[in-house]
């Protein structure tokens, strides 16, 4: 990865390989999470996407996208530590498989620079239009994540976990915060994120990124950026687990527990804490999944997952209300094992062969690299993927019972039954 | 074995074709700069596969509704007491399996230690080992599977919208079965679908990745026998009216929104091989230029605030089914639904608009391009279409020969406002 200053806290990152049949092209402007502009940010790169100043509107983006023989481009946010990502993401053919169209490259890039640095505005204000259904959109998409009862219950774990802290904020916001905004509002922190945000901006694939570079030295016109990365402060241990129930018309229940690990991205035991959740309960392979699931037989899904940025895990799963306490019971007395030391050869040589050959594979995916690399600017500890297997390849088993022992409870969230 | 070794300049690409002497048909995409490597064995047979016979002397016989998905739970079962994925997590490989209406998959993904875990693989496919007690434990996990999905509204609208489509055909009933007909499940049952369906002339062996092709060859003579009888499965051919079974239909369940799914039931059915890849090639244009983001479709139902970003459309095109759908979030699906019906009457009476059509056209190049970036979705393209007698290698020979006036003449006949059904998920 070619790292090239553009502007202070402007960077491009370039990786030029040509095993894709693609090249995609990124652009993250970081914020820190906070609650009185997360919703600003959130609904920022979806008015953007409405239009530009070349291509109007919706029918202009999508025929322009159709004629670029099927591109890509979507709007996302992300939350690692206390950043909050605004993403804009783009996929397009690569020239070597488009013959017969000298135009093609010009025409992506002509695309890609308007969409980002030249949006649609009236004056000193967005498309109003724009912005009022723009509102409604993401109102539907925060009001929807309801639909999705794992998800849900995971999003009101991590809330009540960290109730009160900046990590609480939801990425996308909240529907009482949206209301406050509108198209004069919004453009006015749109001018204000671009004189003040690090950005960051990935290029991946066979292609010249030159005419990008041009269109970034031109746009993005700021003094010093003091503003930096958000590096999350980590989650402190209680002395009390917090329990929480909602009641739902659910046929099934959703149990998700929040647990502390005092462990931070940069910690020298980080790698430790990775394997530790490997073998804990993060594939196949692990022990939330051969007991919980295939010895209990209790539930279809039981995993945890780590957020290393901010020093939590979590736990969810699946199962019927009166397996509530079993199933508990179940994911604690797996802990306990670990912490133990209960823990056989065989399931640390599967759980680090399951990490490297994820990490092995994210070179197979362009968007997976850029993710790797991104998490890796943002914590200021960038390594290559080789140097971070080799640091799980270190990883000893009384590693893994140190930094299990870290590892406690903190909230216990239940979806469960109106009736129940 | 012998391999046929075919490049495909279109896409920059090389596949190695063969059939294995126990009938087993093998592929191999040879992707020499990815680190992955992916490998996926599938049967044609899934649950649609309900009532079948192995003698054209016999009666037909009913097995119970979600016994193919429970079948491909049970084949991870080892006489060891271990399961399979137990193997493949010490050679660092990531394995999985999944049923469709049509197929049941198993596959790994891994960076090392591939010859081994191919071993692997194809050991656990043939040598099934089903016992009362492991049959009665899985029944306790896939309960706790279809209760997950009872909960899914977007899986529980598009399963209404195909029982409002269809009279009689078994793609109606959920995969999984439900948690009465899983408890008919017993091991003889298993190995019987087992015996007949794992056929090795009824599968295909997929692989992906910088592979030592003539170890693969090895492998497979090691592992894959023949079988002392042929192939003789005989599936009972459904009986579906060309009709609907119902226009409408409705659930309520914990949602913030009504959810819909709305389409066509397409009764031209029966194609194979390039007529069926052209059809297939043609729908999606339609319903590029129906329903996608730049169509007056789309912009009107946006603007109007009738549906927002999570609208959608899909398509799935079979030899003996085949439908369109619409889907996604709707304040107002009756509304929506009778806007979607509109512009096909206008379309009909005016036609598709031709700029449109080369613009899809260009889209759907290349989209099958991009195709190829991923070994997990190209592989398992691959093994669906050969089930269809459909090659992908094939794409640019067909995709050349789709003209508009082809075009046309499909939409007419797909999109008949008598064989649309609606679906909607209400909040409680």
């Amino acid at each position: 990865m070619e790292k090239t200053k553009i502007s202070s806290g402007v960077n491009l990152y370039t990786l030029n390989i040509n095993k894709f049949k693609t090249f995609t092209v990124s652009m993250y402007i970081h914020r820190k999470l906070n609650e009185s502009e997360a919703s600003l940010n959130a609904l920022l790169p979806f008015v953007m996407k409405r239009g530009s100043k070349k291509y109007p509107d919706t029918v202009a983006v999508s025929e322009t996208l159709e004629s670029l023989y099927g591109g890509f481009f979507d709007c996302f946010i992300r939350k690692k530590g206390e950043n909050q990502i605004i993403a804009f993401n783009f996929e397009f053919v690569a020239p070597q498989y488009i013959p017969n169209d000298s135009d093609y490259v010009n025409g992506v890039f002509g695309f890609i620079n308007d969409m980002l640095f030249n949006p649609l505005t009236n004056g000193n204000s967005f498309n109003e239009e724009y912005v009022e259904r723009e509102k409604q959109n993401l109102k539907d998409y925060i009001e929807g994540i309801i639909n999705d009862k794992k998800e849900y219950a995971n999003k009101r774990c991590i809330e009540e976990l960290c109730e009160g802290e900046a990590y609480a904020v939801y990425e996308y916001g909240s529907v009482e915060n949206l209301d406050k905004i509108n198209a004069k509002n919004l453009y006015e922190h749109y001018v204000e994120i671009m004189k003040t945000s690090v950005i960051d901006v990935f290029v991946i694939g066979d292609i010249d990124s030159s005419p990008l570079k041009n269109a970034l030295a031109d746009s993005i016109k700021r003094d010093d950026v003091k503003e930096g990365y958000h590096i999350a402060k980590i989650k402190a241990p209680c002395d009390k687990v917090k329990v929480v129930t909602d009641k739902m018309e659910v046929n099934q229940g959703k149990l998700a527990m929040g647990f502390t690990t005092e462990t931070a991205f940069d910690d020298e035991d980080s790698y430790a804490l990775t394997m530790f959740n490997s073998v804990y309960g993060s594939g196949a392979h692990s022990k939330l999944f051969n007991n919980v699931r295939e010895k209990l037989s209790l539930c279809y899904y039981a995993y945890s997952r780590l957020d290393k940025h901010k020093g939590i895990m979590l736990v969810n799963s699946g199962v019927e209300f009166e397996n509530f306490e079993k199933a508990y019971n179940e994911i604690l007395a797996q802990l306990e094992c670990v912490k133990k030391g209960e823990i056989s050869d065989m399931e640390i040589t599967a759980a680090k062969k399951y990490l490297v050959n994820m990490l092995r594979s994210l070179n197979d995916s362009a968007f997976s690299i850029e993710d790797f690399y991104l998490s890796g600017v943002i914590t200021g500890n960038i390594t290559t993927i080789e140097e971070y297997i080799e640091n799980i390849e270190k990883v000893t088993k009384e590693q893994i019972v140190e930094v299990a022992k870290k590892v406690k409870l903190n909230t216990v969230y239940y979806l469960t039954g109106k009736g129940e | 074995m012998i391999f046929n070794k075919v490049t495909n300049e279109t896409v920059n690409e090389t596949l190695y074709k063969g059939v294995h002497k126990s009938g087993l048909n093998v592929m191999i995409l040879k992707k020499e700069n990815y680190e992955k490597y992916y490998a996926v064995i599938s049967t044609r047979y899934g649950s649609v596969n309900s009532e079948f016979k192995t003698d054209k002397n016999e009666e037909f016989t009913k097995v119970p509704d979600g016994i193919a998905h429970f079948l491909e739970h049970k084949m991870f079962e080892q006489p060891d007491g271990t399961n399979a994925f137990d193997k493949f997590s010490l050679y660092g490989a990531n394995a999985n399996a999944f049923t469709s209406f049509n197929n049941t998959a198993y596959l790994f993904s891994t960076t090392s230690m591939f010859n081994e875990s191919l071993t692997h693989l194809l050991d656990y496919v043939f040598s099934p080992y089903f016992t009362e007690e492991n049959v009665s434990k899985e029944q306790g996990i896939i309960g706790q599977e279809i209760r997950m999905y009872d909960d899914d509204p977007e899986w529980r609208v598009f399963f209404n919208m195909l029982n409002a489509m269809y009279v009689n055909h078994p793609l109606k009933y959920d995969i999984a079965g439900t948690v009465e007909s899983i408890s008919e499940i017993d091991k003889d049952l298993l190995y019987h679908c087992y015996n007949h369906f794992y056929h090795p002339e009824n599968m295909i062996l997929f692989i992906a990745g910088d592979v030592d092709v003539d170890k693969v060859s090895e492998i497979l003579d090691e592992k894959v026998e023949k079988r002392e009888t042929k192939f003789s499965i005989i599936n009972k051919p459904v009986d579906e009216p060309e009709r609907i079974n119902q226009p409408y239909i409705s659930q309520k369940l914990s949602v913030s929104t009504p959810i819909f799914s709305c389409g066509f039931k397409d009764i031209d059915v029966g194609y194979t091989g390039t007529e069926l890849a052209k059809k297939n090639i043609m729908i999606s244009i339609i319903m590029g230029i129906l329903s996608s983001e730049s169509s007056g479709l789309y912009n009107e139902l946006y603007n109007k605030g009738l549906v927002n970003d999570s609208f959608y459309n899909d398509t799935a095109c079979y030899s003996d089914y085949s439908f369109v759908q619409f889907g996604g979030e709707s304040k107002d699906p009756q509304k929506t639904a009778e806007i979607i019906l509109s512009y096909v009457e206008k379309y009909k009476k005016e036609g598709l608009s031709k700029t449109a059509f080369e613009r899809y056209k260009k889209l759907v190049y290349g989209k099958y391009i991009k195709s190829f970036n991923s070994l997990e979705s190209v592989s398992n393209a691959f093994c669906g279409n050969y089930f269809l007698n459909i090659d992908l290698f094939d794409f640019l020979t067909v995709y050349e020969s789709v003209t508009y006036e082809d075009t046309m003449e499909c939409f007419g006949k797909i999109f008949n406002k008598d064989l649309f059904v609606l679906s909607v998920v209400e909040p409680q």
